[in-house]
């Protein structure tokens, strides 16, 4: 009977309708891959933007990527459901990104002697869309602009940065970045109240102080 | 309600977050004012510049992947094995275990007891391997980070209070400047992380005062 209701989801409905649960049943009953590949798409995009923005490089971002994917597939099957597969797997992802960081720091203050700051080595891929509006940002370029921004979160405190990549890059609801990061949603809304006010004060200090170079140097 | 209160809602104002009154406070002061305006404005703006730059290409994704399910492929135990971990029969697991009883009373009966427990201690050093490795990490800064996790605790602890009206806040002022000290004497913290713990605590003044 089971079976059959599985058959006419597959035939009836496209992967991306398939409920996450469903997926995950899949995956914890009959190990199947199809199922964990979809689920995997689904999220990779959002959890990039998160451990981007975490571990400050695209090839770290990759590697603890796929270091938390395979975590929880290894580890599904003692996954009861209490909380959504999101917030699960979000939550390893968050605390991958800090164990990495955690390492990172450990590495650079025993071997170069220094704690290594989060993306040392930026890479400056990806172009920002047009920016058809009318702040003080328009001083910058598009490519400059997105730069400056990932440089101060770079600057901010892990849980104002978790709590950024969550809502403002990822878009994800308040209570599902309170679950994820295991605070109250008032916790979560001071944290990103912190952080916006923060990138857009050093923002400002920045182009404030690129506009005293530019009459400097035009005097 | 003054601009920082309301600036306070604009980035759940931008995602439809707030409840219906709100929203329509926000959207009222919207209109009289150039200030949060501009500053509505603004996290449209970074969130646009930094979501665009936060993503790369779809081939990124699909190497990506390719990679982590070549890795998921080599780690599933192959079907001709007995001790199948996924997808395995109903009997392997009754069969396995009795088994493995078997063998862990035969261990334990041969003179060398030793090789039972040499079985034992690696299955629990194979067990145990990411938890020791993280322990290790977190032992080169225990204390910073145990009062870290304090402090957070307490700026929770006040927000909640702070909503519930109850917050007897001299005092709260108190413990918390003294677990600033505290981890500046440790030490342990970096003086951006210094500067943060400060500029939150000074946050968290304006608010209260305010």
């Amino acid at each position: 009977m089971e079976k059959a209701q599985v058959v006419d989801i597959d035939r009836e409905t496209s992967p991306q309708d398939i409920p996450d649960g469903e997926l995950v049943r899949r995956l914890q009953e009959k190990d199947d891959l199809e199922a964990y590949e979809i689920l995997v798409k689904r999220y990779e995009r959002q959890a990039y933007g998160l451990a981007h923005t975490l571990v400050g490089n695209r090839e770290d971002a990759r590697d603890v990527l796929q270091e938390s994917f395979f975590n929880v597939y290894r580890s599904i099957r003692s996954f009861r459901g209490e909380a959504s597969f999101k917030t699960y797997f979000f939550k390893i992802l968050t605390n991958r990104c800090r164990d990495f960081q955690r390492r990172r720091a450990v590495w650079g203050r025993f071997f170069l002697g220094r704690v290594g700051a989060p993306g040392e080595t930026p890479e400056h891929e990806g172009v920002v869309e047009g920016l058809n509006t009318t702040t003080p940002y328009d001083a910058l370029s598009e490519k400059e602009l997105g730069e400056k921004i990932e440089d101060i979160l770079k600057t901010l405190p892990i849980r104002q940065r978790t709590a950024f990549a969550l809502k403002v890059i990822n878009q994800m609801k308040i209570h599902e970045v309170a679950d994820i990061m295991k605070l109250s949603e008032g916790a979560v809304k001071a944290h990103l109240f912190h952080a916006v006010r923060k990138v857009q004060r050093q923002l400002h200090s920045y182009l404030k102080g690129q506009d005293e170079g530019s009459e400097v140097h035009v005097v | 309600m003054s601009c920082e209160k309301f600036e306070t809602l604009l980035l759940h104002y931008l995602d439809q977050e707030l409840d219906a009154r709100e929203a329509l406070s926000v959207q009222h002061h919207l209109e009289e004012c150039v200030h949060c305006s501009e500053k509505l404005q603004e996290i449209r703006t970074m969130r646009e510049a930094v979501t665009e730059r936060a993503f790369p290409d779809p081939a990124f994704f699909e190497d990506a992947r390719r990679v982590l399910f070549q890795k998921i492929r080599a780690s599933r135990p192959s079907s001709e094995k007995t001790f199948v971990l996924r997808g395995r029969p109903r009997w392997v697991p009754v069969f396995s275990t009795f088994l493995l009883i078997g063998v862990l009373m035969g261990l334990w009966l041969l003179p060398g007891r030793y090789q039972a427990f040499t079985l034992r201690q690696d299955l629990a050093e194979l067990v145990a391997l990411e938890t020791l490795e993280q322990e290790a990490l977190y032992e080169v800064y225990p204390e910073a980070d145990a009062l870290l996790e304090e402090e957070l605790q307490l700026v929770e602890e006040f927000i909640v209070l702070a909503e519930a009206e109850e917050l007897n806040y001299d005092a709260w002022l108190t413990e918390e400047l003294e677990l600033l000290n505290a981890l500046g004497e440790a030490e342990e913290l970096e003086e951006e992380d210094w500067e943060n713990l400060e500029e939150e605590l000074t946050f968290i003044e304006e608010e209260t005062v305010g």
